[in-house]
């Protein structure tokens, strides 16, 4: 209502009505938004609600039903849109991995594809060039080295080159520049100054439209949000100022879920055995012993150099070295141990990197989800078909993976949906210890709740559970112990109850302690 | 508004796909699966309008099914090497290896022919030993490594048959290759046996299962306990015992062989296990697309000789077979992703 009242005369970017669908069925039915001058406007929803979707038909990688409409400063530029004329009308993307080349210099990035050239031997004129890169670079108040290599610099630096590019050849203060999951590419401490730089846009007139899993980012940076669900619009436009976390969350799932709940729903109940960490070290983990008992998640956590990256690895034997595992009885000797030794001692390991580790992309969900499970469900000569059908369908109910079909590949899913599959995979035999190595890393609120209660689950179920992570509120919201590593080693461990900024900060305090610097760096979550 | 103008849109994709049951889907099912026998059949027609006097189709089947070609025997072995992941392009001079020195070993030197048969393999094997130690042990790429080693195992097949063609087998023992079952010979259905064995333990065993990871991702495949490096070495040394057996029983069936001519199946050989991949198991290398494929590549050559062409024709077929079969091939699995 309050939008309406301050109707702008003319939006930056309107669109409406867009419908796309794909062999009958409808993708993204008549979304509509409007964006105007200054403003930040968020667009959030679930993997798969039509999020990309939308996207993909503003920026032209798709094309739409032909009864919408998209207008940019009141003129119509599509259906059909042509993408290489879009950065001339005043749109202009910004994409998740950010799109430089590192090798490259500041301004080869920036005007790559907009070269000033000369008109008959087509020579760059990296002189013109120069200035033009320079120009928008002073005026989103940086002052980086157009000739510098993009490797050489910071990643606050990094992103302003990004948006270097998208304002080229633009008047200051004109415009739609879209993030799309942009700051998932963005370290946490170079956050900020992305943020601000996004203000200092709009403070000019630029509209900028931000796509974003994060919903926390959302309600900070964004004036208004546009909410996506199943294909369908279900808020346009509504103001993030009335809104609170829980309130957006449920927007965007269509019900409350509340990370709180899963450690009501499933309080924690130890029980006696323990899996123990002997010395385990390799890579920059230097000695990690611990114990977790069965029926226990224990987060593990520690800033970029901590460590916390290697240990995963190691004990999924993903990453070669030494120490001891005990469980139920035995001992693996991490320095000897073959992956199909630690596989059958009981470890599942869900690595990190889910496309190049977790996942046969080419492959079906059901080869995917089966694999672990062939050896002692199949025979040598005959695996058996009927067992894998039946426990695909019961992995697919359990974790609500979309589109519930068993003979697709996991190509086709969305990444939320991937990592249930990676899930469901290791899960099915109850695991004497789970490991799991950054799980939440890029999949949407809804996955990541389904994601974060199955690990909750898991231990309930008998597993011991190991939660390597930086994400402090995933960890506060299912751990019942926290441990945190510095230099490859745990230095301090925290009970509950506690929550994600106390996790937070005892990492920082643990850090700056360390090595007594006033401005500690924060646990990016890198990969 | 809106609304009721999207309704219908949701309604009629769900009932298409609904009333579309049996009927359609079975057909889209076997148009996808099959469409390559269709187009086998087309050819077919194509070739008997075109043909000047009339073929009787009897005769004309049987010479193309009852030919004495390597080429589903080397398709298999450029199967279990591009199965799990890697480009074995040794094969067809593995063949000539192995075809060349057991009539060489007999004819020439007079060794009897169990012994000969033996270290004929025994070379066969040893080259694809070489070929996994290289690329499996060492890391080296694979079509590096297989193009080196195709070529040293062609210039000793030449060394050994004195670079001329070798003949003067025991024609006894053609029986091995011709021995006539059903009105075709035994190559044929070696052919069809080792097909089927193979499309078995790829889809219904678990080693086939752990082929695949290895082929897809071998990175899943190792933290899923499977011996990866076993498997590639595995494949390796199984496609060259295929290459070297249908080598010995091929200078069986004609009585010696010729050296020269090896290297011409790898062509045929390896657009039919591209163009398999259409037919079958849409976007996968698999056995019985690859059957389907040769036999339809066999016959279009056929045809074209009974047309009166020759010579160059055979290298334009199927080279433009090849790159034809990788093209719709890499678009299948593309479209299989999206």
């Amino acid at each position: 209502m309050a939008d309406e009242s301050a109707t702008p005369p003319v939006p930056r970017l309107e669109v409406r009505n867009l419908t796309k669908t794909f062999a009958g069925v409808a993708v993204l039915e008549n979304a509509s938004l409007t964006i105007a001058p200054g403003e930040v406007h968020a667009l959030v929803g679930q993997n798969g609600s039509g999020k990309s979707t939308l996207i993909k038909l503003i920026s032209g990688v798709y094309s739409a039903d032909p009864d919408g409409e998209i207008l940019l400063d009141g003129e119509h530029i599509g259906p059909p849109i042509k993408a290489k004329a879009l950065h001339g009308q005043g749109l202009s993307f910004v994409h998740q991995d950010l799109g430089l080349v590192p090798d490259l210099s500041v301004r080869d990035n920036v005007r790559v594809g907009r070269h000033a050239v000369n008109p008959i031997t087509r020579r760059i004129r990296t002189s013109e060039d120069a200035v033009a890169v320079s120009e928008t670079l002073e005026y989103l108040r940086t002052d980086i080295d157009p000739s510098a290599k993009v490797l050489s610099l910071l990643p606050s630096e990094r992103v302003a080159v990004a948006v270097a590019r998208a304002l080229q050849d633009r008047t200051p203060g004109t415009g739609v520049v879209v993030f799309d999951e942009s700051s998932r590419a963005i370290p946490h401490e170079a956050l900020p100054a992305f943020y601000d730089m996004i203000r200092l846009l709009t403070s000019q007139g630029t509209a900028v439209l931000f796509v974003s899993h994060n919903l926390k980012e959302v309600l900070e940076i964004a004036d208004r949000a546009t909410v996506l669900r199943n294909g369908r619009v279900v808020e346009t436009g509504i103001p993030t100022a009335g809104l609170d976390e829980a309130k957006l969350t449920s927007l965007v799932l269509g019900r409350a879920a509340e990370l709180g709940d899963i450690m009501e729903s499933l309080p924690p109940a130890p029980r006696p055995e323990t899996v123990e960490f002997v010395d385990v070290c390799g890579g920059r983990v230097e000695g990690v012993s611990a114990a977790i008992r069965r029926g226990e998640v224990v987060g593990f956590t520690g800033t970029v150099d901590s460590g916390l990256s290697d240990l995963g690895p190691l004990l999924g034997g993903d990453r070669r070295g030494a120490g001891k595992v005990k469980l139920g009885g035995r001992v693996v000797d991490l320095a000897r141990a073959r992956v199909v030794d630690l596989l059958d001692a009981g470890i599942a390991f869900i690595p990190a990197d889910r496309h190049d580790k977790g996942v046969a992309l080419d492959l079906t969900v059901e080869e995917n989800a089966t694999l672990p499970h062939l050896r002692s469900r199949g025979k040598p000569w005959w695996t058996g078909f009927k067992w894998q059908r039946a426990e695909t369908e019961g992995i697919i109910e359990r974790f609500d993976i979309r589109p519930p079909n068993p003979t697709m590949p996991v190509a086709a899913m969305s990444g939320g949906n991937q990592q249930k599959v990676l899930l469901g995979k290791w899960l099915l035999g109850t695991p004497d210890l789970l490991v799991l190595d950054d799980p939440t890393q890029a999949v949407d609120v809804g996955a990541r709740h389904a994601i974060l209660t199955a690990s909750r689950q898991a231990a309930a179920d008998g597993s011991a559970v190991m939660v390597c992570s930086a994400e402090v509120e995933d960890l506060a919201a299912i751990c019942d112990r926290v441990l945190i590593l510095q230099d490859g080693r745990i230095v301090r461990e925290m009970t509950r109850p506690f929550d994600a900024d106390a996790v937070l900060s005892a990492v920082f305090a643990v850090d700056d302690a360390a090595h007594a610097l006033p401005s500690a760096p924060t646990p990016a979550n890198e990969a | 508004m809106a609304t009721t103008r999207s309704q219908p849109t949701i309604a009629a994709g769900v009932t298409r796909q609904k009333t579309g049951i049996p009927l359609t889907r079975a057909a889209t099912y076997l148009l996808q699966r099959y469409s390559l026998v269709l187009l086998w059949i087309i050819m077919v027609v194509l070739f008997l309008v075109l043909l000047p006097n009339s073929v009787d189709l009897g005769n004309a089947s049987r010479a193309v099914l009852g030919q004495q070609t390597p080429v589903v025997f080397l398709g298999l072995a450029v199967i279990t090497t591009i199965a799990v992941g890697e480009f074995d392009l040794s094969f067809a001079f593995i063949y000539g290896l192995a075809g060349t020195t057991f009539p060489a070993l007999v004819v020439l030197h007079g060794w009897p022919v169990p012994l000969a048969i033996l270290v004929a393999l025994a070379a066969a094997v040893l080259v694809g030993l070489i070929n996994a130690v290289l690329v499996v042990i060492v890391g080296i790429s694979s079509i590096v490594v297989t193009l080196g080693t195709g070529s040293v195992a062609l210039g000793i097949a030449l060394l050994m048959s004195d670079q001329s063609n070798v003949s003067g087998l025991d024609p006894a023992l053609a029986q091995v290759a011709l021995g006539s079952f059903l009105g075709l010979p035994a190559v044929f259905w070696y052919g069809v046996v080792l097909v089927i064995v193979t499309a078995y333990v790829m889809t219904a065993t678990p080693l086939g299962r752990s082929m695949l990871f290895v082929g897809s991702n071998p990175n899943v495949a190792r933290l899923a306990g499977i011996p990866v490096r076993r498997i590639r070495f595995g494949g390796y040394l199984v496609a060259a015992l295929l290459s070297g057996v249908i080598g010995i029983i091929l200078a069986c069936g004609v009585g010696g062989f010729s050296t020269a001519t090896a290297q011409v199946q790898m062509m045929p050989a390896l657009a039919a296990v591209f163009l398999g991949t259409i037919a079958v198991v849409p976007g996968r290398f698999n056995a019985i697309g690859m059957f389907i494929a040769a036999y339809f590549l066999l016959t279009g050559m056929f045809g074209l000789q009974l047309l009166g062409l020759s010579g160059w024709v055979t290298n334009v077929f199927y080279g433009a077979a090849l790159i034809i079969a990788i093209t719709v091939s890499l678009l299948l699995r593309r479209r299989a992703r999206a």
